[in-house]
């Protein structure tokens, strides 16, 4: 499912977004480039909240985001290290609370999922490192067919080995030619491997959209 | 089965001490209040009157509604509209059902509260127009309480 | 075959794919006719961009080494084995001049050099 962001401008806390204007196409990995505090985890806060307020459109597979927001939200895995799960409970409990939501829900891929990534069942979220955490909401995420999946800043700070095993994992799901991934990073080297589209924003402000080999490595 | 209500049976499953402890609660405070709708109302004393029985059936439902609308993480209390607010489900449905349970509530006070006043009015000798009015509006008031805290957060 | 990638290096990611799967083909380690894995596949294995992989597979099909078969993928150019050997010895005689010109700045002599060919081959 793909994304569009079509002129929004959006004041929030203070912080303001200005025409954001780019697509995040279906079959390839869109990476939000850009300083801390120039406005990524903004601009996916307007894609997931319910009362979200912004000029101009953003759709999703085609439709308004505002009109179809749960129908869309069915599709969309979020994943962020300020991701809202409850944290006293385990990756298996949450997804007995929250499966309910998705129409689409498979535990046994789900119970598949967190074993291929080794994230403990057991384990409380709040007990889990945040790789791991990262790494249930990805489970989670594929476990109700999502086809957009956000990510925000989820390599920061993480080992080389994590990564390695994060990208397999990313360019596994690009494979699939249906699925749209949006990630954020403020890491260069991610930028030039991994990304086929590469939008930088600055300050609130898109300040360029090129696609992978536009630019020299 | 409906989504939210869905969520709410295996909330309150994985939270049963949480909600058993509320549960305890709330009998002890509706009952509590119920019983002090024996008291016929006093008509020259409306409100002074009114108050006791009002204050604790709005903290037994405060309790009855409680585990649905909070959560407890490090000890801070958290709104169940904002775990949920990134689900594919609108706010506005999650407090429908809340309001859904309050209502029940309020129907199961109102007619214990009703039933009770009654009774209490009659042995009482007193028994008039206010003994029908005062449940009435003590339920009116505990369903308004009850919006504010469903609404509120 | 392996393709491995620097990401430090020099050369872009899509250069490194190129000059690798070139050379692969020139020695027949890829046969002709053989089939190449599909850009997906392949950016997914690599752990590379799709458009990044794209991008080198459409060179080798410039350089006529590989051609796309619509509908069903690549394959390596079934073309006669001359053409692959010129192209080979082409790039063969580009590094041959290298190396000479580092030969000649070193101070070799002609028949310094052909001995040490004499000695080495």
């Amino acid at each position: 499912m793909d994304l569009e962001f079509s002129h929004v401008t959006a004041k929030k806390k203070g912080f303001v977004l200005k025409d954001i204007t780019f697509s995040v196409p279906e079959g390839f990995i869109t990476g939000l480039v850009g300083e801390n505090g120039a406005g990524k985890t903004t601009l996916f806060s307007l894609v997931m909240e319910e009362y979200a307020r912004y000029e101009g459109d953003i759709l999703a597979g085609g439709m308004v985001l505002a009109e179809n927001r749960r129908e869309i939200l069915q599709k969309i895995g979020f994943i962020s290290r300020e991701q809202q799960f409850f944290q006293n409970f385990n990756g298996m409990q949450n997804a007995d609370f929250l499966a309910g939501f998705y129409r689409e829900f498979n535990r046994d891929c789900f119970i598949e999922k967190m074993k291929e990534f080794g994230v403990s069942f057991g384990t409380p979220l709040k007990g889990l490192s945040v790789g791991e955490f990262i790494k249930f909401q990805l489970a989670f995420a594929l476990s109700h067919g999502s086809r957009l999946f956000l990510l925000d800043e989820a390599t920061a700070g993480m080992d080389p080995v994590y990564k390695k095993d994060f990208f397999r994992l990313i360019h596994e799901m690009i494979a699939r030619e249906d699925a749209a991934i949006l990630m954020s990073t403020h890491i260069e080297e991610e930028v030039t491997r991994h990304m086929d589209y590469v939008v930088r924003i600055s300050e609130g402000a898109i300040e360029s959209v090129k696609e992978a080999g536009e630019w020299k490595p | 089965m409906e989504a939210v209500k869905a969520f709410d049976l295996e909330w309150k499953k994985q939270n049963s001490y949480y909600f058993l402890m509320y549960r305890f609660i709330t009998i002890l405070l509706t009952t509590l209040g119920i019983c002090t709708m024996f008291i016929p109302i006093d008509k020259t004393e409306i409100v002074r009157t009114s108050i006791n029985p009002l204050l604790l059936l709005i903290w037994g439902m405060h309790c009855h509604l409680a585990p649905y609308l909070t959560c407890v993480e490090e000890g801070k209390s958290i709104s169940i509209y904002e775990k949920l607010k990134w689900m594919p489900v609108a706010k506005r449905r999650i407090q429908a059902v809340r309001r859904e349970y309050m209502i029940k509530f309020c129907v199961k006070a109102g007619a214990a509260m009703f039933i009770v006043q009654q009774i209490g009015g009659i042995l009482d000798g007193s028994w008039g127009i206010f003994n029908v009015l005062y449940p009435l509006w003590e339920v009116f008031f505990l369903f308004l309480v009850g919006i504010i805290d469903i609404y509120g957060k | 075959m392996k393709i491995t990638i620097n990401q430090n290096g020099t050369l872009a990611i899509y250069e490194q794919i190129v000059n690798q799967l070139r050379n692969a083909i020139l020695t027949g380690e890829l046969s002709p006719g053989e089939g190449m894995p599909s850009i997906r596949a392949l950016a997914s294995e690599l752990e590379i961009s799709v458009i990044t992989t794209k991008r080198a597979y459409e060179e080798l099909e410039k350089e006529n080494l590989i051609r796309s078969v619509a509908g069903k993928g690549f394959y390596v150019c079934e073309n006669n084995r001359d053409y692959l050997r010129e192209k080979n010895y082409r790039l063969l005689e580009n590094r041959m001049e290298e190396l000479l010109k580092d030969c000649k700045g070193a101070g070799m002599s002609r028949k310094d050099v052909l001995s040490m060919v004499v000695e080495l081959y």
